[in-house]
């Protein structure tokens, strides 16, 4: 009986520390989504005015003859650029991303996919499963990399324009609130005209006004230049939404751990305290039974 | 003369929004200046000295590398590769200088 009293307490005791760790990491995290978020509401506005400017200009003919807006049908090669987290401790996060990049990888034809790892659990994941992988980046420790997210902008533009590939794919993390993010599959290179428009005023609207304006140098060279900086943009955003997405993630998981630490503590605490009674009411029966009999 | 609204976004932020009178960019066909009621402009930028008239005759100067400047409805936006404050007028601060994340 003392025997579980003793182990019943180390129990408690564990359970305490690991509730004060997964508190301080949910601490943490919500530091860091704090200041990603910070970070993603202020690249939006370089994004939003260069995806606009863009618009106006995708309406003219020498847009749609440019080498990035080629589409190369069904049966081209396709890049698809994994985003998911360096650590783990995350909830499903990590599950999440992966699976949906495998289901689009086999409804679009595994053999003709090559996945490009941004994170090292989606790298370690598709070195286990065998994909075919083109390349990876890790190690950000959390920080949205400006650097490093406009290399691997270039690079895919690079692959896409020297024929390595026909299409580029981004799975990432969509960012919609706190409360809820969702992986999310999006075409990044070849461009799609629709999908610039969509996100702007009217097309009829844009047509108007791309006639008045006043182009400097030229129009293909404000496009020529539009471009490159329209791709690394979007990749910047995909990243900071990634990033403040996987802060969010963690931090609802070690929410969660550190309730949990504290209804096991009850539950424990609820043991301890019945297996202390218990010993305490036999003792008792064993002086008064031991007093009865002397007195007998 | 009348004052416009000026926006000057980087990649990672948004850096001056404010109310000014007269700007000269170095454009991609050499600089250009523009006042308020510019008609619709659309030019890359260079690398060289963005000069910024705020009334009352004080002046803003950055130093630019590449990027887009645009005009249209009496709102000049510029989107700068690279930006760094050269000079601004007493007194004021503009809140960082680049890349201030991590």
């Amino acid at each position: 009986m003392v025997e579980t009293l003793r182990t019943l307490r180390r129990r408690i005791r564990s359970i305490e520390n690991v509730r004060q760790i997964t508190r301080a990491m949910e601490m943490v995290s919500s530091a860091k989504l704090r200041r990603t978020l910070k970070i993603l509401q202020a690249g939006r506005p370089y994004a939003s005015k260069l995806q606009e400017l863009l618009a106006r200009l995708a309406e003219s003919e020498s847009a749609l003859a440019h080498p990035l807006f080629e589409a190369r049908g069904e049966a081209g090669r396709i890049t698809l650029v994994v985003f998911t987290s360096d650590r783990g401790l995350c909830g499903a996060f990590n599950a999440n991303l992966v699976n949906a990049a495998e289901r689009f990888a086999v409804e679009r034809g595994r053999e003709r996919t090559e996945m490009y790892c941004v994170g090292r659990k989606g790298a370690a994941h598709c070195a286990k499963r065998g994909w075919a992988v083109c390349g990876t980046m890790t190690e950000f420790s959390g920080n949205i990399d400006l650097e490093r997210s406009n290399r691997l902008a270039n690079e895919m533009k690079e692959r896409f324009l020297s024929r390595q590939t026909d299409e580029v794919d981004l799975v990432y993390s969509e960012f919609i609130s706190t409360a809820r993010i969702r992986p999310k599959v999006a075409r990044f290179l070849s461009l799609e005209r629709e999908a610039l428009l969509a996100g702007s005023e009217a097309a009829e609207a844009n047509r108007r006004v791309a006639l008045d304006y006043i182009f400097e140098p030229s129009t293909e060279e404000v496009f020529d230049s539009l471009l490159p900086r329209y791709l690394q943009a979007r990749m910047y955003i995909t990243f900071a939404e990634q990033f403040t997405s996987e802060h969010t993630a963690r931090m609802l998981a070690m929410h969660n751990a550190t309730e949990n630490c504290e209804e096991l503590k009850d539950s424990m605490t609820l043991r301890l305290n019945k297996a202390r009674q218990a010993s305490i009411t036999k003792e008792l029966l064993d002086i008064v039974g031991g007093a009865e009999a002397l007195r007998g | 003369m009348a004052d416009y609204r000026l926006q000057i976004i980087t990649q990672t932020r948004t850096v001056f929004d404010r109310m000014v009178e007269s700007i000269v960019a170095p454009g991609g066909a050499g600089y250009l200046g523009v006042l308020a009621h510019h008609a619709p402009l659309l030019t890359t930028l260079g690398s060289g000295k963005l000069r910024v008239r705020e009334r009352p005759g004080r002046e803003f100067v950055f130093q630019v590398e590449g990027g887009f400047l645009e005009v249209s409805r009496n709102v000049a936006t510029i989107l700068a590769d690279s930006l760094r404050l050269l000079s601004a007028p007493a007194g004021e601060s503009i809140a960082g200088d680049e890349e201030d994340q991590g």
